[in-house]
C-alpha cells in the first residue's frame, strides 16, 4: 500500500469556507466529527441506509459515512451545527421542537437536514412527496407520526 | 469503518483518465458517486491503490437531446434524472424509475454509468433501459464502440466493459406519440427484489408489447413469451390474456434465494408486476394500493 | 452447498483407481485451482484456488488432505483454505467411491462446499452460482479424463 500524502481540502462549512490537510481515505464523516470537532452528524448504519449521518452538500443530502472528504472540496456544507442561525432555532428545528418529533434524538440532526433539504427544493410538498423524500432516514424510537406531524406543518 | 490508504487522481479529461488506467491496471478503479465501491472498500471485499475520480470531466456529465435520442453523460445521477425537464417529458417511466431508487441520498451521489458499469444484480434501471432499446457508449484511448444496455451487462458484477474502456454516455431513443413504457418493482431493502419493465406501441389500431425483467437474475431478461402471447392483444382484452401468460413467464425465470427473497417469491413479484407494468403501459392501469 | 456426480464406467474398479488417486489430475480439473503441489503422496497436497466475480477477487491458499482410502474402494479429501484479504473461507469435504457393477464400474462422487466471511455474507447467492457453474466444468472436465483410461 503507499503512503497517502495529506491533501489541502477546502469547502464552505455552514456559511464559512474552512480548509483542512487530510489523506485521501478520509470519509466526510470523520473529518467533520474528528478534525473539525463537529459531533453532532452521527454514525450508525455506516452503509448509507439509514440517513443518521445526512449533511447537506451543495443544498443536497449525501451519506456522509461513505462520501470522501475530498468529494466536497469547493462544495457548500450544511451540517446540524449550521441550522440554526444567531441563537434562533430554524423553522425545520421548531417545528420538530413544537410536535415532540424526537425522543432519543440520534436520527434527527439527519431528519433535520433532510427535511431542510426537501423545503428549499419544494416549498409545497404533498403528503406523498414528503414521506418520499424522508423514506430514506429511519428512527427507530418515534414511529414516524410526530417526525410526520412535524413537516407537514411547514407545508 | 474506516478506509484503507489509497492515492487520489482527479483527471479534468478523458485522456488524462485513460492513462491513469493504463499507468495503474488493476490496482486502480475509476469512481464517480462512489455509493457502491466505496461501500465494498469499506467492507473490505474490494481494495485499490488507486481511486480515479471522474466527476471533474466535464464532457462525461450533461443531458442533451440529438435527434430522435436522448444522451445521457455518464456521470449523471438518479436525483437530476428523476427531476429532469428533458427526460420528464420525452421518457416520464425512466424518470420515475430514477426517483424510485435507493433513497435520496443515493440518488443524489449516485450516477447512471456508475450503477451500470458496477452491474450490481439488484438495479432498477438495467431492465428499463433494455426495454427502451437503450445503448452505452463505452471509449478507450484509441476506440469507441456502441453496446445495447441489453448485452453490456453479461451477469452479477460482470459487464463487456474492457479494462481500458470507460462508458462515457447513455443514449435513448425517444418513444415515439403511440409508444408507453412503465415499471414496476419492489424491494424489502433498499434494493429490488424483482423488476418488471413494460412498453405497448400503439399503430395503426395494432398493439405490440415489450417486456423485459430486471434485478431476479445477474442480467435483464428479455420476457419473449410473454411479449409473444400478448402482441397484437388490444389493451382493453388484456385481462383475457395477461393473468396466465404472466405466472407463465415468471415461471421462467432464473430465481435463487437470497436476502431479497425466496426463488418463488420473486417469481410471484414478478407474475404480478407484468401485470401491473403491461397493463399500465397500456393505457389501463389495474387497481392498485399506493406502493412505493 | 452439496454436488453429486454419477458415471457408470466401462472399466472395472481396478483399472479406473489409479486415477482415483491421482490427486493432482482429479485437482486439474477443478476450474480456478492452480499450482498443485504434492507434499506427501496419497496424504497431503496443496494447491491455489482462484476465482474473480467481476471486480470481487478470491485467492485461496488450501491444505488438501486425504483422509481416508481404501484401494480400489473409496478415497475420502478434505480442503480448507482462507482468503487473506477477504476473510473467505473455503472447506470441502469430496467423497469418491467406486463399486463394480456388471463388468465396469460405477464412479459416485460427492462434494460438500461451505463458503464463510465477508465476501459470503454480502454474496452468497452469486458465490453459490459460481460454485454451480464451477462443478459443471469440472464434471465435464473429469469425464474426460475417465474416457482416456
Amino acid at each position: 500500500m503507499p503512503e497517502s500524502d495529506l491533501i489541502e481540502l477546502s469547502f464552505r462549512l455552514n456559511g464559512k469556507v474552512v480548509s483542512v490537510a487530510i489523506a485521501a481515505n478520509e470519509l466526510l464523516i470523520d473529518v467533520l466529527r474528528n478534525r473539525l470537532d463537529l459531533k453532532g452528524t452521527k454514525r450508525s448504519c455506516d452503509v448509507e441506509v439509514c440517513g443518521a449521518c445526512t449533511v447537506l452538500a451543495d443544498g443536497l443530502p449525501v451519506s456522509s459515512c461513505t462520501t470522501l472528504a475530498l468529494d466536497v472540496e469547493g462544495k457548500s456544507v450544511l451540517t446540524i451545527e449550521g441550522v440554526a442561525s444567531g441563537g434562533e432555532l430554524s423553522r425545520v428545528q421548531q417545528a420538530f421542537v413544537d410536535h415532540g418529533a424526537l425522543q432519543c434524538g440520534f436520527c434527527t440532526p439527519g431528519m433535520v437536514l433532510a427535511t431542510t433539504a426537501l423545503f428549499e427544493l419544494n416549498p409545497a410538498p404533498s403528503e406523498a412527496d414528503i414521506r418520499h423524500f424522508l423514506r430514506g432516514n429511519i428512527c427507530r424510537c418515534t414511529g414516524y407520526i410526530k417526525i410526520l406531524e412535524a413537516v407537514r406543518s411547514l407545508a | 469503518m474506516l478506509l484503507p490508504p489509497f492515492q487520489h487522481h482527479r483527471p479534468s479529461e478523458l485522456a488524462a483518465a485513460h492513462e491513469l488506467m493504463a499507468r495503474f491496471g488493476d490496482e486502480a478503479a475509476a469512481y464517480a458517486g462512489g455509493t457502491e465501491i466505496l461501500l465494498a472498500m469499506k467492507a473490505r471485499v474490494l481494495r485499490y491503490a488507486h481511486l480515479i475520480d471522474l466527476k471533474y470531466i466535464i464532457s462525461l456529465d450533461g443531458i442533451r437531446q440529438d435527434g430522435g435520442v436522448i444522451v445521457i453523460g455518464a456521470l449523471t445521477s438518479h436525483f437530476r434524472l428523476a427531476t429532469d425537464p428533458l427526460i420528464k417529458r420525452l421518457v416520464p417511466a425512466y424518470a420515475a424509475l430514477s426517483d424510485g431508487i435507493a433513497n435520496i441520498r443515493v440518488r443524489v451521489a449516485g450516477t447512471l454509468g456508475g450503477n451500470l458499469c458496477f452491474a450490481e444484480p439488484h438495479a432498477d434501471p438495467p431492465a428499463l433501459l433494455a426495454a427502451l432499446g437503450a445503448s452505452v457508449t463505452l471509449r478507450s484511448a484509441e476506440t469507441t464502440r456502441t453496446v445495447p444496455v441489453a448485452a453490456f451487462i453479461e451477469g452479477e458484477f460482470t459487464t463487456v466493459r474492457r479494462d481500458d474502456e470507460l462508458l462515457t454516455e447513455i443514449r435513448i431513443p425517444i418513444p415515439g406519440a403511440g409508444e408507453r413504457f412503465c415499471y414496476r418493482s419492489f424491494g424489502h431493502l433498499e434494493r429490488p427484489a424483482v423488476g418488471i419493465a413494460a412498453g405497448c406501441t400503439a399503430h395503426d389500431g395494432s398493439f405490440r408489447y415489450r417486456a423485459w425483467a430486471g434485478a431476479i437474475a445477474g442480467r435483464p431478461i428479455r420476457l419473449d413469451t410473454l411479449e409473444a402471447a400478448l402482441n397484437g392483444v388490444p389493451p382493453a382484452e388484456l385481462m383475457d390474456v395477461l393473468p396466465k401468460a404472466s405466472v407463465e413467464a415468471a415461471a421462467t425465470l432464473p430465481a435463487q434465494d437470497d436476502l431479497h427473497g425466496s426463488a418463488d417469491y420473486k417469481q410471484h413479484l414478478a407474475a404480478v408486476f407484468m401485470r401491473r407494468a403491461v397493463a399500465e403501459a397500456a393505457g389501463v392501469p389495474i387497481e392498485e394500493r399506493a406502493d412505493a | 452447498m452439496d454436488f453429486r456426480m454419477e458415471a457408470e464406467l466401462p472399466d472395472a474398479p481396478a483399472k479406473v483407481w489409479p486415477v482415483m488417486v491421482d490427486i493432482g489430475r482429479i485437482a486439474g480439473c477443478i476450474p480456478g485451482l492452480e499450482k498443485i503441489e504434492e507434499n506427501e503422496k496419497l496424504k497431503r497436497y496443496s494447491a491455489v484456488m482462484k476465482q474473480k466475480i467481476g471486480p470481487f477477487k478470491l485467492e485461496v491458499p488450501a491444505e488438501i488432505t486425504v483422509e481416508e482410502h481404501q484401494e480400489p474402494d473409496f478415497v475420502r479429501a478434505r480442503a480448507f483454505g482462507k482468503d487473506k484479504f477477504t476473510g473467505t473461507t473455503m472447506d470441502v469435504v469430496l467423497n469418491v467411491r467406486l463399486a463394480p457393477s456388471g463388468s465396469g464400474s460405477r464412479l459416485d462422487i460427492e462434494a460438500t462446499l461451505q463458503v464463510a466471511g465477508r465476501l459470503a455474507s454480502l454474496g452468497y447467492s452469486v458465490i453459490k452460482k459460481k460454485a454451480e457453474e464451477n462443478f459443471v466444468e469440472f464434471e465435464n472436465r473429469f469425464r474426460g479424463q475417465l474416457e482416456l483410461i
